[in-house]
């Protein structure tokens, strides 16, 4: 069965979902907590109308009927009727457990409880209009009647369109389909219920809507399994003719007998209508007086097991006195409160793990694009670096450079190995960039690729210096200012760096700053000049030649980057700020 | 806008634009998204709740031992029970590759109607009580070292569930009366499983994990949700 809502969601103010309960004649019902703990059942009702609402129904209040709490529209055009949660099975859940039938004094019981409730509503001018044995809820040994005066709420077209499923036309009385028709279609369908509950089957059954709407219209039930006290009971109450059938659920209370409570598994005597503990008085015992709990073990035995299994409160197959909540012997005068320990409620709410950024939303939206699109955004992005790093080489030429005193065969070799640096450490922080914009944290997974891609690069380098017969010490600062480092590890002894140095301080580099994350659109700003100083800084620390180019080779690298990738707009950005914020709500 | 002369991603043009606040039907995407970002998904711990739809609400215990006793807030209890009993009223063990479980008394409990003073071996279909409350226990599948107590007459857990599950190894969501959780519908199994300290599932027919379509087996985490044709649920932090 599939719902619209899960666990954790909340389309109704106040209310959080756990989870779905089943699906009722006018839409899904939900089992959900209020904000402060309360157990309600959800029922989520489409395209009711507001104006039509009749604030009677929700005001009636009858122990066999499931309470209404409130009805709710939101602004989704959902309406919600918040109700009274069953924790226990539906009788349809029941029958469908006792296939053969229920014992004669569940089945009365049953009834009673029922015809309790029914009777209330048409006390109170309404019709059920929808009375089945999947609108009828157990809990903690109170049987209660459901779905009430949801026709009456919904306009007729929406009740036509909902009601005609399959199961529901059994308990249609005939002259449903004439369109004329009073409360004696409850009586009916309580009939019909009686009868289900005493041999399991319904007494019109047929393969199709058609074929049972013919059997209610013409066939006379078969009551030959009946147990004879209820025979003429149902025969009235499935009279073809309404005028013929019991005119009040009370003159049918009287001819159906009454249960022995003590031989029901568990299920609580209904508020009787008054007027038949009047009219039964006299007619015969409504009941044995209330026993103690001695007598009643001694007549329990009777109970089968499956009555044990079905019904939670059932009184366990036992020789002896068990105590519960519903037959523990009141000793004095002064009642038992159970659980009289304050229990405080604690609603349990979800653990908030981090607050989120609207980067981490971001992300979820760059996992929608396709290979293709990033390979395009890539490429792009790898032509701007080639256009930034011939800048930015120009920039460190003219302010720096030319102040060097360099000839012009050293001034060409230093150019091309300086906008291949840069170029070529734009590319593999681009690359990385793209392949991890839509993967958040691994952060040390990703340092350590970065710091592999850079101990690669920086042998490039040295290698594009090589071949272009730089030498490094033309630039290269003489005054040590690196106290910390051993003199072996600045050059070689012809004056060059060694590979071994330029790939484990470049792969430092490129491992200590997260360099990666201002390759993607998911960044603050499009320019971070606060970050490139920080990862020129790391440059300076590391002895990584010549110095004090390259901390400004860095600087320009990262900005280099950050000009080869488009980030989000600012309002793209508030977008993903909102959706990062609303995210939690329905936790909170 | 575009003034990079880049090619945005789809995402970023006005005919996919997500709503800047989503519409409150899509919040189960929240699912979804944390999936995506495991940083922020929660390991299954000990105890969770395992909310299926249409069928039932249930507490999970994964340890091999537990304490029973009053619901009261501040209070570390594996199965806490709305009931008049003391804070630790009884413990639950399970011992052994087949799952014996004994219940040590640590204060009134009856077993089978029988005042137990010393740890007792509990058998299918066995009837607890603690106080006012009443469970019943039964290992329902044979090979499953997992166990589960129904809350009868009135007894209830706090935070509500239906039944406490006492997982062992595997927990197994079916049609059959043997299943530890057993739904009224067409065929389908779905097997709950510890693996090296964390909770998978397998299902014999594809369902939805978290947004992800057509999965037959996967990684649980809080707040996980498994949505197939016949058997939904998702789990929650107690």
């Amino acid at each position: 069965m599939k719902f619209t809502y899960s666990n954790g969601d909340t389309p109704l103010d106040g209310y959080t979902i756990k989870r779905g309960l089943g699906r009722g004649g006018f839409g899904e019902v939900y089992f959900a907590l209020s904000d402060v703990g309360k157990e309600v059942a959800l029922k989520k009702v489409d395209f009711m109308d507001a104006d039509r609402g009749d604030n009677l129904i929700l005001n009636i209040n009858h122990p066999n009927l499931v309470l209404l709490y409130d009805i709710k529209h939101t602004d989704e055009h959902e309406s919600w009727i918040i109700m009274e949660y069953m924790s226990g099975n539906c009788l349809r859940d029941v029958l469908t457990k006792h296939p053969e039938g229920l014992s004669i004094d569940d089945a009365a019981a049953w009834f009673f409880s029922i015809a309790s409730g029914v009777h209330r509503l048409h006390d109170n001018g309404y019709v059920h209009r929808d009375l089945k044995p999947g609108n009828v809820f157990f809990s903690e040994g109170h049987v209660k009647v459901g779905d009430y005066g949801l026709s009456k709420l919904i306009s007729y077209s929406q009740q036509y369109n909902n009601t005609r499923t399959i199961g529901t036309c059994r308990y249609m009385a005939p002259e449903i389909g004439r369109g004329n028709y009073g409360r004696q279609i409850d009586i009916y369908a309580l009939g019909i219920i009686l009868y289900e509950l005493l041999i399991g089957d319904s007494p019109f059954d047929g393969e199709s809507d058609a074929e049972i709407l013919t059997k209610h219209l013409t066939q006379q039930p078969d009551l030959s399994k009946v147990p004879d006290t209820f025979r003429s009971a149902i025969k009235k109450a499935l009279e073809k003719d309404p005028e013929k059938r019991y005119q009040t659920v009370v003159e049918m209370m009287l001819d159906v007998p009454a249960p022995n409570y003590q031989l029901t598994s568990g299920i609580h005597r209904p508020q009787l209508p008054e007027k038949y503990i009047n009219q039964s008085e006299g007619k015969q015992p409504a009941d044995s007086p209330p026993s103690t709990t001695a007598e009643q073990d001694a007549s329990n035995p009777t109970n089968s097991i499956e009555n044990t299994l079905t019904n939670p409160t059932t009184t366990p197959l036992t020789g002896s006195y068990i105590p519960t909540l519903t037959n523990v012997p009141l000793r004095d005068p002064v009642p038992v409160t159970p659980a009289s320990k304050s229990v405080q409620y604690t609603p349990p709410l979800p653990d908030r793990v981090s607050k989120l950024k609207w980067t981490d939303i971001a992300i979820i939206d760059l996992q929608t694009k396709d290979r293709s699109q990033r390979f395009s955004e890539l490429t792009s992005s790898m032509i701007r670096a080639v256009i930034g790093a011939a800048a930015s080489t120009t920039l460190i030429f003219g302010v720096y450079l030319t102040n060097q005193n360099l000839t012009i065969v050293q001034t060409t070799q230093w150019f091309i190995w300086l906008i291949s640096v840069i170029m070529l450490s734009s590319w593999a922080v681009l690359i990385a960039g793209k392949l991890w914009e839509a993967s958040a944290g691994e952060e040390s997974t990703k340092r350590l690729v970065m710091f592999s891609v850079g101990a690669g690069l920086g042998a490039l380098q040295l290698a594009i210096g090589n071949f272009l017969q730089l030498d490094f010490s033309d630039l290269h600062s003489k005054n040590s200012y690196w106290p910390w480092v051993l003199e072996q590890w600045k050059f070689s002894a012809g004056g060059q760096p060694s590979y071994i140095h330029f790939a484990v301080f470049t792969g430092l580099l490129f491992g200590c700053c997260r360099w990666w994350l201002h390759a993607t659109p998911a960044r603050n700003s499009r320019y971070d000049l606060l970050a490139a100083m920080m990862f020129a800084m790391v440059a300076w620390f590391l002895p990584v030649a010549p110095q004090p180019l390259m901390p400004g080779i860095v600087v320009f690298t990262t900005l280099v980057i950050q000009f080869s990738t488009p980030n989000y707009s600012v309002a793209e950005r508030k977008e993903f700020e909102v959706r990062a914020n609303t995210w939690w709500q329905h936790v909170e | 806008m575009n003034t990079t002369g880049i090619k945005r991603p789809l995402a970023f043009t006005n005919s996919t634009r997500v709503p800047a606040v989503p519409p409150k039907k899509f919040a189960t995407n929240y699912a979804y998204f944390s999936r995506t970002n495991k940083k922020i998904m929660k390991a299954v711990s000990d105890r969770f709740l395992m909310w299926i739809d249409a069928v039932g609400g249930y507490l999970v215990c994964l340890n091999n031992q537990l304490t029973i006793g009053q619901a009261r807030p501040g209070l570390n209890i594996d199965i806490p029970l709305a009931a008049d009993i003391t804070s630790k009223h009884a413990r639950l063990k399970r011992q052994g590759k087949e799952g014996d479980y004994i219940i040590e008394p640590l204060s009134e409990v009856m077993v089978q109607n029988k005042r137990i003073q010393s740890p007792t071996l509990l058998h299918d279909g066995d009837l607890i009580c603690l106080g006012t409350a009443q469970l019943q226990f039964t290992k329902p599948h044979p090979l499953s070292a997992s166990a589960r107590l129904d809350l009868i007459g009135g007894s209830r857990t706090n935070p509500y569930a239906d039944a406490i599950l006492l997982m062992s190894d595997t927990l197994i969501i079916g049609n059959n009366l043997a299943n530890h959780v057993v739904y009224h519908g067409e065929d389908h199994q779905i097997v709950l499983y510890q693996q090296d300290g964390k909770l998978h599932y397998r299902s014999d027919q594809q369902v939805n994990l978290d947004g992800v379509t057509n999965q037959t087996a996967g990684e649980l985490f809080y707040g996980s949700q498994v949505k197939g044709e016949r058997i939904s649920f998702s789990l929650e932090q107690v």
